[in-house]
């Protein structure tokens, strides 16, 4: 259950936050145990991503859509910690946490270049597409206020999720019974109720 | 590093950039498309600012 709460948890966080969503599975791959798709629905141009400006100062949709793809990517391991531990009193690290331990020293140029080649190489986690789009975002001389950047984040996916708990829920319940469901579907479940 | 170095190291940094955008293109991953797409930007945009029109490193 804890995988179908996880990539749930991903796509209605995308939901509310208009993005498009595309097909979500609990079938695990091989450097997978599910995974969700989903895409801004006003595509921003890439080079409004500049990390030698400051996020509130880059055109809107450029600063809405990172912003929102790294609180996707934060939901998963939120909606699982939030809806799918068991209460026996242990707390997982949460995910943008473990994203700014991993965030380098934020006035070494040379250690930001090495972390950046580092988060080139493995686009196969949350946390490490996170931190990409953190070190992006921030570049080599502002890392510092990524980590608060990464908290608030962190806080507004998870106010998502706890508002919209039933459909966590009930999308997970979908995805336990028919594994793999098209953006389509995936939206029929959120709006029917 | 004189500006010529650091103009050969951005120059390459744009090539490496460009080659990671292809493979994840190659690859299928969408999200990392877009994060590779901002780094490219950014290392187009650290070598514009080592070089002239020309290519030359900047004085």
């Amino acid at each position: 259950m804890s995988v179908a709460v996880h990539e749930a948890g991903h796509a209605v966080v995308a939901w509310r936050l208009d993005h498009r969503l595309g097909w979500v599975t609990v079938e695990p791959g091989r450097s997978f145990d599910g995974c969700q798709t989903s895409w801004p629905a006003v595509a921003a141009d890439p080079t409004d991503v500049d990390p030698d400006v400051p996020p509130p100062l880059w055109p809107a949709a450029a600063r809405r859509n990172v912003e929102a793809e790294v609180m996707v990517l934060l939901a998963g391991d939120l909606a699982a910690e939030l809806f799918a531990r068991p209460t026996s009193g242990y707390r997982s690290p949460q995910p943008a946490e473990r994203v700014i331990d991993q965030l380098p020293e934020p006035t070494d140029g040379e250690r930001h270049h090495l972390a950046n080649a580092q988060a080139e190489e493995s686009y196969d986690t949350d946390d490490a597409r996170a931190l990409a789009l953190a070190v992006v975002a921030f570049g080599g001389h502002r890392l510092a206020a990524a980590a608060p950047w990464l908290t608030w984040l962190q806080a507004e996916a998870r106010a998502l999720l706890t508002a919209h708990a039933d459909d966590v829920l009930r999308l997970a319940d979908a995805l336990e019974s028919r594994r793999t469901l098209g953006g389509d579907a995936v939206y029929r479940v959120l709006t029917a109720v | 590093m004189t500006d010529t170095d650091a103009s050969a190291q951005a120059r390459a940094e744009v090539a490496a950039a460009e080659q990671r955008l292809e493979a994840v293109r190659d690859r299928g991953l969408g999200e990392a498309v877009n994060i590779e797409q901002y780094k490219l930007h950014a290392a187009r945009k650290r070598l514009a600012a080592l070089t002239d029109d020309d290519g030359d490193a900047a004085a």
